[in-house]
């Protein structure tokens, strides 16, 4: 039901988050700083196509909210133990 | 869709938000990588966790919709499985590359070295530790 418009509202407000994250994922001095902030946009972004999805009521979206969801994951414990040296 | 439950949705897509909002800014103003990552935290539980019962109940109450629901769980379920896995996972590389907080810690349990064996160092140590009554037995064999 596109009554409610203002979730197209949450969703911009939600990747403005994401830029304030990409600030330091630019930023970060060292490599786990820059890890953690690349899974926050991962997150938001994850959380922008929920609202999308209930705005547009296409269920495609949540489809693909799950597949990010899952491979945030991964690339974090990819990520963090190949930084351990124990990959 | 009546008043009361729209406010009831929006109510939790804004906590949401908010938490979200405040995990963003943290992530930029914490002054070094743990407390970094202690903020990022706050927007893997309750930011998507109040954004997803609202969306659970819009799909449910609203769209009446139970598969859409249902995926909004199996999301809240990953997120909330796999994060402190991964977060887990960061926080123990980035001790294990030489960073450490600002102002030194309360509690050091990386540092005693029996407690970060790897796994190939502990399976050599237990070859280690079967191979020695071996060879005292031999010599007392001799």
């Amino acid at each position: 039901m596109s009554e409610m418009i203002e979730l197209i509202y949450f969703a911009i407000f939600y990747i403005l988050c994401c830029f304030i994250a990409i600030y330091r994922l630019i930023k970060g001095p060292t490599a786990p700083d820059r890890a953690v902030a690349g899974d926050c946009v991962d997150v938001l972004t994850d959380m922008a196509l929920v609202l999308v999805a209930m705005y547009s009521g296409r269920g495609i979206y949540l489809d693909i909210a799950i597949v990010t969801a899952i491979l945030g994951f991964l690339s974090q414990v990819l990520i963090g133990k190949y930084l351990e040296g124990t990959l | 869709m009546s008043l009361a439950l729209r406010i009831i949705i929006d109510a939790f897509i804004v906590g949401g938000c908010f938490f979200a909002f405040a995990g963003a800014v943290g992530i930029v103003r914490m002054p070094d990588t743990f407390s970094r990552m202690q903020s990022s935290t706050n927007i893997t539980t309750l930011g998507v966790l109040l954004t997803l019962i609202g969306g659970f109940l819009y799909f449910l109450l609203v769209k009446g919709s139970w598969g859409s629901a249902a995926k909004m769980v199996v999301i809240g379920v990953l997120t909330v499985l796999a994060n402190p896995v991964g977060g887990h996972a960061m926080a123990r590389a980035a001790y294990r590359i030489g960073i450490r907080p600002k102002e030194g810690f309360a509690i050091d349990e990386l540092a005693d070295p029996e407690a970060c064996v790897e796994p190939e160092e502990a399976g050599a140590e237990a070859e280690a530790a079967e191979e020695a009554p071996t060879e005292i037995k031999e010599g007392e064999e001799a």
